[in-house]
């Protein structure tokens, strides 16, 4: 098992992170243009600022030498100062990770409870059911993110007013951070309720939004599983010992589901990812997201730079736990294992 | 009289999604040729006059605007319909640019294996180590925004899976005979590989192609919702969503329509893609 | 009472009448400890007829005429609460890829247990001791170790005795074993088959027997039905079958085995004709060497003869137009050879 471990991460976790980091750091500095200059803006006409800058950033140097500085440093934590708030980069990051993870986390949520049992609701009743789950999953899946948060605001917001549209909590809520967690951190206040309630409501749009997407594959992945394994011969064996519909498709053939839902769960933490830049920005979440976005507009390299680098780690360390999982899930994936 | 009998068998395989994909599809196509004639105006003339009224009313001074103006006083209609037009121009784009490559790569990959292979995958990995939206954005703020940066980012988007799409064919064919016996007789590579093992690919490639499309449209439209893609006057419908989005309350048909059609050509790609995928890769499978 | 009875059975398409029933016209009747064998080619019908008794036919298809009944009790009349108590309990099935029918998730004691679960005779205190008695029965050996491995874990002749030992596990009245041993290695087969011999003996079990080995058949079985292109062509004991073959494909059949001192391979000219061709006439008509005109155009029905008093014939049936007469093979050691498996 952990020959198994070490060969994983040895054959694709460093390669892949190796070269996220050859990809950040080239692709910046294929920028057309001076990027001192495109940071300076005005200010670039005067040489000596734009020397000393070109110094802070090390762009004086050979560009190999460049980025071997760039990952021994990294390698130590150090992944360069924000240009805009003159902040590390991984401190910025991590500030602003909870955010995010609380709305991912919550949107999972959403996905789970909601495109699993739906998904067995069509396997098992089939027919008209099974039609509308269908449906359901192909316009999900064909959503533009942006398009429906709007249109949910539009309805939930500023027709109904139902639920705020910004923010993680109301203003005059002010909850130290402890975890970044608001609705882990609220019950360290002395009203924990109203807040609790308030980071709830703020929860609720991006986090719908941020699941749409997801909730439509998983709904399809479930469904298909079961069905496909409706057709395999354990099934048929299972009847033919006596077993009812029911505990068939319970039993047998959603426990032989979860293998390809699994495969698509690493799917979908890249689709989370990438919903969440622009979830966050249209509802304003402080989270990783938007900052980048920031990032990007502004021009702020290093900031652009150690993200990529930090989101190909992210997604890494979750793919090799979704791998760890298939075994646990797979049984027949152990047979390279041990023996 | 064989016409009625053609058409009756492709929607029949296509099955009933695909073909109703085919059909929005085909509508979407239809607005984007015929975006000039069918719009009532011009999709970047300004009415002064007429700024911000609703879907169906008239303007002061006694114009129809069937689907409203833009704070702008842009007639929506007209700019929806050059949407069409940018989107699937977008669209297309895309296609032909990560399809060439794509092929190009897959071909060398599959069929020299060894080194060659190995590098070409690994760039393949690394283009992979990011979410598709990820890697559009980092590729378009290191080339700066703009229609162009923005399908060319895209297009490096879809290359991975026509990449391997491709690749996995040509190992298949690859032990076929008519190959050995094309590089026996002297064929160039060039013409075993293109014209001998390309066309047996083409299944799986069609159907990768069209998901591509729709995976372009969609990621231009991101792109151009975040400011980063399209740029103003240009009417494509993710930057008007988020010009929209100011006017939320005010003029909220400004993001209705633009989104709505946005959602229509992705719907219709994906239903059309699915019809594809199971009548060209069908493996006897109800789905 | 027998145990099971069958009459006119009939499969076919539900959803378009159009097409032609797959199987059509089966008749039998099994009693208290008999063993059945079904032979006939891949596309014969003889592996829905096995379906078809438990109602596990593929959606697809369904029963559309005839009568199955069980103790009595007609299986479509049944409930599929009673359909559920019936498998497993009265009748067991086991099928012909025993890694695949076993889930690959699931530790095989589990789904030894799931037998006991299903059945309510065995307490759940009880479930090891019981599980292992069965492993030991149908001859694993360390069965301990056996039940906690996962069946990716099992080679294909271990996975086929813990599926027998599955089908075993309620104390079934008849099992069917729907070409149980097609799928694994020939020395293999030989072991299983005498051990599914055995356990029909010791517990007197019912057998429906589904194969298209002669070998295997005329060794298991004491009884035997042949079908070709959904229907019966002959059945009978078989020994007599086997011995004095009435229809011209068993005798067919019966010399495709290859020949050691002659070198030959014989086989049956042609191919199974497509089942949208079959009519109410001779459907071997095309490939029998003993063809008539008469045989491609008039409709041929099964024909039983009863045993005579003097025990010279046993029961049998016969679907043809011409039935050969008794006559004996060419050599004892043909038969010989065909009783070894």
């Amino acid at each position: 098992m952990a020959a198994w471990f070490f060969r994983k991460i040895y054959s694709t976790f460093l390669p892949t992170l190796l070269g996220a980091s050859l990809l950040s750091f080239f692709l910046l500095r294929m920028v057309p243009g001076d990027p001192v200059l495109n940071l300076l803006g005005e200010r670039g006409g005067n040489p000596e600022m734009v020397e000393a800058m070109r110094a802070r950033l090390g762009l004086d140097k050979p560009l190999l030498e460049q980025y071997g500085i760039f990952m021994s440093q990294a390698i130590r934590g150090d992944l360069g100062q924000s240009v805009i708030s003159k902040e590390p980069v991984l401190v910025e990051f991590a500030a602003r990770m909870p955010a995010t993870l609380e709305l991912a986390i919550v949107a999972l949520f959403w996905t789970i409870m909601i495109g699993i049992p739906l998904g067995i609701l069509a396997a098992h009743f089939r027919g008209w059911v099974d039609v509308g789950v269908v449906g359901i999953s192909l316009i999900g899946s064909s959503l533009p993110i942006f398009w429906w948060a709007l249109v949910l605001i539009l309805y939930v917001s500023v027709g109904w007013n139902l639920l705020p549209v910004s923010g993680r909590i109301a203003v005059q809520y002010d909850v130290p951070l402890w975890s970044g967690f608001l609705l882990i951190d609220v019950w360290r206040t002395e009203e924990p309720w109203p807040a609790f309630i308030s980071a709830l409501r703020h929860l609720m749009l991006p986090s719908l939004v941020l699941g749409t997407v997801n909730l439509a594959l998983l709904l399809r992945m479930v469904r298909s599983g079961i069905l496909e394994a409706m057709d395999e011969d354990f099934v048929r064996l299972a009847r033919a010992k006596g077993a009812g519909r029911f505990r068939v498709l319970w039993v047998h053939a959603l426990r032989s589901a979860w293998v390809p839902v699994v495969t698509v769960l690493g799917l979908m933490v890249g689709s989370l990812l990438t919903g969440a830049v622009i979830t966050e920005t249209i509802f304003s979440w402080p989270g990783v997201g938007k900052w980048i976005v920031k990032s990007l507009e502004a021009r702020d390299y290093p900031v652009i730079q150690g993200a990529i680098l930090l989101f190909a780690a992210m997604m890494l360390m979750v793919n090799l736990l979704v791998d760890v999982i298939y075994l646990w899930v797979d049984p027949r994936m152990r047979k390279g294992l041990s023996s | 009289m064989k016409q009625p009998n053609f058409f009756k068998h492709f929607f029949q395989r296509l099955g009933l999604s695909g073909s109703i994909g085919f059909v929005l599809l085909s509508v979407v196509f239809l607005a984007a040729i015929l975006a000039s004639p069918l719009s009532p105006y011009s999709p970047i003339e300004v009415y002064t006059d007429s700024v911000k009224i609703p879907p169906g009313s008239v303007s002061p001074s006694g114009q129809k605007y069937i689907l409203g103006t833009d704070d702008l006083g842009r007639d929506l209609l007209s700019r929806v319909l050059h949407g069409a037009q940018v989107s699937v121009g977008i669209g297309f784009a895309v296609v032909i640019m990560s399809g060439f490559f794509g092929v190009i790569l897959g071909l060398l990959a599959g069929s020299f294996g060894g080194w060659v292979d190995q590098v070409i995958m690994r760039g393949i990995d690394l283009l992979m180590a990011l979410p598709s939206l990820l890697l559009a954005l980092v590729v378009v703020a290191a080339l700066g925004p703009g229609l162009q940066n923005c399908i060319l980012a895209i297009s490096l988007v879809s290359l991975p899976s026509i990449t391997r799409t491709l690749r996995a064919g040509v190992l298949i064919e690859k032990n076929k005979n008519y190959v050995w016996a094309s590089k026996h007789f002297g064929s160039s590579w060039f013409r075993t590989y293109f014209f001998g093992v390309l066309p047996n690919c083409m299944a799986p490639l069609i159907v990768q192609l069209t998901y591509a499309f729709g995976e372009g449209i969609l990621n231009a439209a991101a792109l151009g919702f975040l400011g980063l893609g399209a740029q103003a006057p240009l009417p494509e419908w993710g930057t008007m969503l988020a010009d929209g989005r100011s006017f939320l309350e005010s003029a909220s048909w400004l993001v209705i329509w633009p989104g709505f059609c946005l959602f229509v050509t992705v719907l219709g790609v994906n239903l059309f893609g699915d019809g594809l995928r199971q009548w060209l890769l069908s493996t006897g499978n109800r789905t | 009472m027998s145990l099971l009875k069958v009459s006119g059975l009939k499969i076919g398409f539900p959803t378009s009448s159009k097409r032609k029933a797959l199987v059509e016209d089966i008749s039998f009747e099994m009693l208290a400890g008999e063993t059945l064998g079904f032979v006939g080619e891949s596309g014969s019908g003889k592996s829905l007829t096995s379906l078809s008794l438990l109602d596990l036919l593929p959606e697809t298809l369904k029963v559309t005429g005839g009568q199955v009944s069980w103790e009595g009790k007609s299986l479509f009349a049944m409930s599929d609460a009673e359909k559920q108590k019936l498998r497993g309990q009265t009748a067991a099935m086991i099928f012909q890829n025993p890694l695949s029918s076993l889930h690959p998730c699931y530790r095989v004691k589990d789904q030894i247990y799931e037998c006991f679960q299903l059945g309510d005779q065995v307490k759940q205190s009880d479930y090891f001791d019981r599980a292992l008695q069965l492993l030991k029965e149908v001859g694993i050996l360390e069965p301990e170790q056996r039940l906690n491995a996962y069946p990716y874990e099992l080679s294909g002749g271990m996975a086929q005795r813990v599926v027998i030992a599955m089908a075993l596990a309620r104390n079934p009245k008849l099992l069917i074993a729907d070409e149980p041993t097609t799928a694994l290695d020939v020395t293999i087969q030989a072991q299983v088959l005498r051990k599914i011999l055995e356990l029909q003996k010791q517990r007197g079990l019912a057998l429906i027997l589904v194969s298209h080995d002669l070998g295997v058949i005329a060794h298991m079985t004491q009884k035997i039905m042949v079908f070709y292109a959904g229907q019966i062509v002959e059945a009978g004991l078989t020994s007599e079958v086997l011995k004095n073959p009435k229809h011209p494909y068993t005798k067919a059949l019966l010399k495709c085995r290859p020949q050691a001192q002659t070198q030959e391979f014989p086989f049956i000219a042609g191919q199974v004709p497509n089942s949208d061709t079959w009519t109410e006439a001779c459907r071997f008509a095309g490939r029998c060497e003993y063809v008539q005109e008469i045989c491609r155009s008039k409709a041929v029905s099964l024909t039983s003869f009863t045993a005579d008093g003097s025990g010279a014939r046993s029961p049998g049936a016969y679907r043809c137009h011409f039935p050969l007469s008794a006559q004996t093979l060419t050599s004892a050691q043909e038969l010989k050879s065909v009783q070894h498996v």
